[in-house]
């Protein structure tokens, strides 16, 4: 089915090439000549700006430089435009949620302003499980908790203070009050100024009296960023939460792209009027005097006076690139990591949670993470169209070393086993996986604590004629927003070189 | 232009009929020993040849406002920003008529209380202040913007801004 897929898309090319070339051959002795009288060396060149990378970065730079009149070429890695943009195929999971990024802020400036300019339609936002009564039950230790007994179970190791709130939810009222940064200024994040704050979540909670297993509790189990409290920055919650909250002031309208999010790269890949090279992937980069050549694995060259990577460094790492421009550059190729997330995606076959009166979703401390059963029929709005074991952190780590076949096993065992109702109720269809994916080695790049201070500032520094752009260098959003103003950044630093 | 397009289209029908067919036959062949790698190389190479040149052209040919500097520094602020009359807000406000204008009075947009309450009228003077670093200027502030430092990049947008916003007679 997938290479189906692939042999689709590049007829679409070929076709839509070939229906071209007959104007560019029309075009290109014209071309020729003007090209001979400018200069030489230049008729060795594939472009002004190569583009590594198909995603929302990528994408927008593309579309920017080709606006601005300059030859572009993009070459992507895999069969799919949108790196890690992904929506699931509806073959594959019913009601095709997506895979990777979800919803659209309402200060999504960029990505708003792109579906609009490429007749994407943005509407509301899909329906998520939250822990609210009735929706979700937690399973902490082997038990069962609904979320209303939550604040008195024998389980709640939370100090006082917090023995209300939901684990999921604990830390962040807290972070909130002791964020240092100033409210809507989204760039203070890297101010060095703030550096006493680039320490690990674990070490604050220490000092609010938080035990060790509390701190699991709230940070080890299903946590969104990182892998455990001692391994991520308290900074970059403080920006998370600046940003949320400017995303909650401001004044555009968000939610998530109508029919999946995947339409939004896809329509901007169709304004591109030039070439995107698929199943491209980047052996290595090297820049001379005036120009840099990207060598493809398949051993094909591109030459043209500047590139442009808007790679993960997690991809990075695998591309032989030339020495950085500083060492805390270095070390942030070397050691910034991705959030790792794996998704096992089901099909219920029957109403479980009617069988046993419980909330169709769960929120566990072991290989079942998040079970979420997904409402994504908008004409039937209650319907559970899909349900996904959404992985994070270690037990992602976990099941993703395992074998494709033994990992379904393992995570469907852990489900019957807890709640037997799901015995026989669940069909496997699909599993998608960040991490055991050279191309993306995680979901979203997470500071480590000091990384903000030693490298944040110096991850998109130019090496020579290489620039670089990425969700990883974004500086006042994040997520989708983020790639986009990465992509718009790098466009124009390079515009000003051109000239 | 005309003539150099007529001549083109002209000599796009005789040479697609020779080479049309030229090119279908090298795509089969390519295509039908199964090395995606070759295949590649075709596309780029004939693909990109031909195109810049037009659109450079009809760039430059499209161009009203000379200031290039300036159109070029809008393009981070052109995802928020409307500058026509009658144009809709985006998730910034449309900036008809922009200088002379007392912060946060255009109508239909949702203003944070902070601009309401800066007392800024938009100058040469203040534009520049805020563009270099709005919530810097005017601490909580909406407006997500990293700021333009260099002064002639400002100044050459200030430019651009003051045509393109000026109030129609």
């Amino acid at each position: 089915m997938k290479k189906q897929h692939t042999k689709g898309l590049k007829n679409i090319d070929r076709r839509d090439m070939l229906k071209k070339s007959s104007l560019l051959l029309a075009a290109a002795p014209f071309y020729f000549g003007l090209n001979s009288c400018i200069s030489g060396s230049k008729k060795n060149l594939d472009a002004d700006v190569i583009i590594i990378g198909a995603g929302l970065s990528g994408l927008n730079a593309a579309l920017i430089l080709e606006g601005a009149g300059l030859k572009v070429k993009i070459v992507e890695a895999t069969d799919r435009l949108g790196g890690r943009v992904h929506t699931a195929k509806e073959k594959d999971v019913p009601g095709h949620p997506e895979l990777g990024a979800n919803g659209i802020g309402g200060g999504y400036a960029r990505v708003i302003d792109a579906a609009e300019k490429h007749n994407v339609k943005i509407g509301s936002d899909r329906p998520r499980t939250e822990a609210r009564k009735g929706e979700l039950i937690y399973h902490i230790k082997n038990n069962f908790i609904l979320p209303e007994n939550w604040s008195e179970h024998s389980l709640n190791t939370l100090p006082e203070g917090f023995r209300k709130s939901l684990p999921a939810y604990t830390t962040w009222p807290m972070f909130s009050k002791i964020n240092p940064l100033p409210p809507n200024d989204l760039a203070a994040w890297r101010n060095p100024k703030y550096k006493d704050w680039d320490k690990s979540v674990y070490l604050v909670l220490k000092e609010k009296g938080f035990s060790d297993d509390a701190i699991k509790l709230c940070m080890g189990t299903n946590s969104s960023y990182g892998v455990d409290a001692k391994n991520i920055s308290i900074m970059m919650y403080f920006q998370i939460l600046t940003w949320i909250g400017q995303q909650t002031a401001s004044n555009g309208k968000g939610g998530a792209i109508v029919g999946g999010n995947q339409r939004l790269p896809k329509a901007m890949g169709a304004a591109f009027k030039q070439d995107i090279l698929l199943n491209s992937p980047v052996k290595s980069i090297s820049a001379e005097a005036d120009a840099t050549t990207i060598t493809l694995n398949n051993g094909n060259k591109l030459r043209a006076p500047y590139t442009l990577v808007t790679l993960p460094t997690s991809a990075l790492r695998h591309v032989s690139i030339p020495s950085c421009s500083t060492e805390n550059q270095k070390r942030g190729f070397t050691n910034l990591e991705y959030t790792p997330v794996v998704q096992l995606h089901f099909v219920p076959t029957k109403k479980y949670w009617e069988e046993d009166g419980l909330p169709p979703s769960m929120w566990c401390d072991n290989l079942a993470g998040r079970f979420m059963a997904l409402k994504n029929d908008i004409q039937n709005p209650d319907k559970v169209t899909s349900c996904v074991a959404f992985l994070n952190s270690n037990v992602a780590i976990e099941v993703d070393k395992m074998n494709r076949k033994d990992a379904i096993t393992a995570v469907t065992k852990v489900l019957e086993d807890i709640r037997p109702s799901l015995k026989g109720a669940l069909r496997f269809t699909y599993y998608w996986t960040w991490i055991n994916n050279p191309y993306a080695g995680g979901a979203y790049a997470y500071w480590q604590p000091g990384q903000i201070t030693d490298f944040a500032n110096h991850l998109a520094k130019p090496i020579g004629r290489i620039h670089f752009a990425g969700e990883h260098t974004a500086i006042m959003n994040r997520g989708m927003e983020g790639a986009m103003e990465s992509g718009e950044r790098a466009a124009l630093e390079l515009l000003n070189l051109i000239g | 232009m005309i003539t150099l397009k007529t001549k083109n289209k002209k000599l796009n029908l005789k040479t697609s009929k020779i080479f049309y067919p030229l090119f279908l036959l090298t795509f089969l062949l390519i295509s039908s020993c199964g090395q995606k790698e070759k295949k590649e190389e075709p596309t780029f190479n004939i693909k990109t040849e031909s195109k810049t040149t037009p659109i450079a052209e009809t760039n430059s040919d499209k161009t009203q406002n000379t200031n290039v500097l300036g159109k070029r520094m809008f393009i981070a602020c052109a995802a928020c920003h409307n500058l026509k009359k009658g144009e809709a807000h985006k998730v910034g406000p449309n900036l008809y008529g922009i200088f002379g204008k007392k912060s946060a009075t255009t109508e239909g947009f949702e203003y944070s209380e902070a601009l309401k309450a800066s007392g800024i009228t938009w100058s040469e003077e203040t534009i520049r202040k805020w563009m270099q670093d709005p919530a810097g200027y005017v601490p909580q502030t909406k407006m997500a913007f990293v700021g333009i430092k260099k002064e002639e990049q400002q100044t050459a947008l200030i430019e651009y801004l003051k045509e393109e916003t000026k109030i129609e007679e």
